[in-house]
């Protein structure tokens, strides 16, 4: 295994996205207290990382969770408000930020993108994930008032939601959220992690049936539960060819 | 063959039964126009069934195709791991597949660049982000997995490192750096 350290002690980089299409990622970087710019990440050799600020997000958001659509290179990123300040806010917006006529490594031209607040009727979303297939993003969240956890589809355009896909209960966190149109067959594949206690997750399959537009609710759980299991903190389709 | 289906179950319903046998079920024509009936149902009976099984095969084949993912845990003492997971059977693929590279209080996110077969995992934890690029599947050892799957993981839901070892580290970037967040 090679191994290699980078000399840049300002470097802070979060929710990379590859690109098939371009063989390159983007990403968040950290460019003030309160500002991330959306960038392209390229790592050049060894010892080079290359930083391109393409957007700068509004002022006091951050990133919470983001996704991509690699096949029209479009960035689908979550904004929270950062937490503590005096006008701080729960609400969320949703950014879609296509790269399409970008080039790597360049600044120019500049990505095209929007900007919505979310319409949530059920609280806070955590994890989205996009379905290149049926071109749908999906969100899942929880209410932490009813412990039950929740899954929707987000409108990127407008920010509305639907009404929940599905109800889990008893949760007390949720996890990655992540789609697998690669085999459709009766319905969307979606994998959905979530906490029930201490050391317990649960990995939910579920089925998103296009037609009906309704999900087959719990066809499979399995549960991982012990010391090992603090946290499933993040997780991703891999390897769909085979 | 559709329009001949109602006729078949009517006559053979009606001949036997009726104990008064028609003119046309006297004759050979008639008893070998009811054989051939009966063949057709006969067929026809396997025929669906054929049909049946295929959507049945179709269906399996469609539930077992591998779907995998690629997961961050952390575990009590604040290490980070990397596995895959079956995202239909639930089965850990690989666990601790990056074991010699466990992390203290990680941040982790990943993306895949599914074309080439790479997964990049940011890993990041105060003061310390790192990241790496999780290589290719080698064609030859990830159907191995596969023939596991089906034949050996009912009742073997962990594979040993030594088995586990489809799936390569091949290189990650370590950089210093402080967060923000």
């Amino acid at each position: 295994m090679d191994s290699w350290t980078v000399e840049d002690d300002d470097l802070t980089i979060f929710d990379l996205q590859a690109s098939s299409n371009k063989d390159t990622i983007f990403g968040i970087k950290v460019t003030g207290k309160y500002q991330r710019t959306l960038s392209n990440i390229i790592l050049e050799d060894e010892n080079l990382i290359t930083v391109t600020e393409l957007y700068d997000l509004p002022e006091y958001w951050y990133v919470n969770a983001s996704s991509y659509n690699a096949k029209e290179d479009i960035y689908y990123a979550l904004l929270n408000n950062f937490p503590g300040l005096s006008n701080s806010t729960l609400e969320q917006q949703i950014l879609v930020v296509n790269f399409t006529n970008c080039v790597p490594g360049l600044s120019e031209p500049k990505p095209t993108a929007s900007l919505m607040s979310i319409k949530s009727k059920l609280g806070q979303l955590q994890f989205i994930t996009w379905d290149p297939e049926i071109k749908v993003l999906f969100g899942a969240g929880i209410n932490l008032q009813t412990n039950i956890a929740y899954l929707v589809i987000i409108d990127p355009y407008t920010g509305e939601t639907s009404d929940s896909l599905v109800n889990i209960a008893n949760v007390t966190e949720v996890g990655p959220l992540v789609s697998h149109s690669n085999h459709e067959m009766t319905g969307i594949p979606l994998n959905l992690f979530v906490k029930k206690v201490e050391n317990h997750w649960d990995l939910h399959f579920f089925q998103y049936n296009t037609n009906a537009k309704t999900v087959n609710v719990n066809i499979l759980t399995w549960s991982y539960v012990g010391p090992e299991y603090k946290y499933f903190v993040a997780a991703v389709r891999a390897f769909d060819e085979y | 063959m559709g329009n001949l289906a109602p006729i078949v179950i009517n006559h053979i319903s009606q001949c036997p039964a009726s104990g008064i046998k028609p003119d046309w079920c006297k004759n050979l024509f008639g008893r070998i126009s009811l054989l051939v009936l009966h063949q057709i149902k006969f067929y026809r009976t396997y025929t669906m069934l054929f049909i049946a099984i295929s959507l049945l095969a179709m269906r399996w084949t469609a539930a077992y195709m591998p779907n995998y993912l690629v997961v961050a845990r952390q575990n009590n003492t604040n290490h980070l791991f990397l596995e895959t997971i079956d995202g239909e059977s639930g089965y850990v693929k690989i666990p601790s597949s990056i074991e010699p590279h466990t992390f203290r209080w990680p941040y982790c996110q990943m993306t895949a660049n599914n074309d080439r077969n790479i997964v990049y995992s940011l890993v990041s934890f105060p003061y310390l982000p790192f990241l790496m690029r999780l290589g290719k599947a080698r064609e030859a050892e990830l159907k191995l997995v596969v023939q596991c799957r089906s034949s050996q993981m009912i009742n073997q839901p962990r594979f040993t490192r030594k088995q586990a070892k489809h799936i390569d580290l091949v290189s990650w970037i370590a950089g210093q750096s402080k967060m923000t967040i």
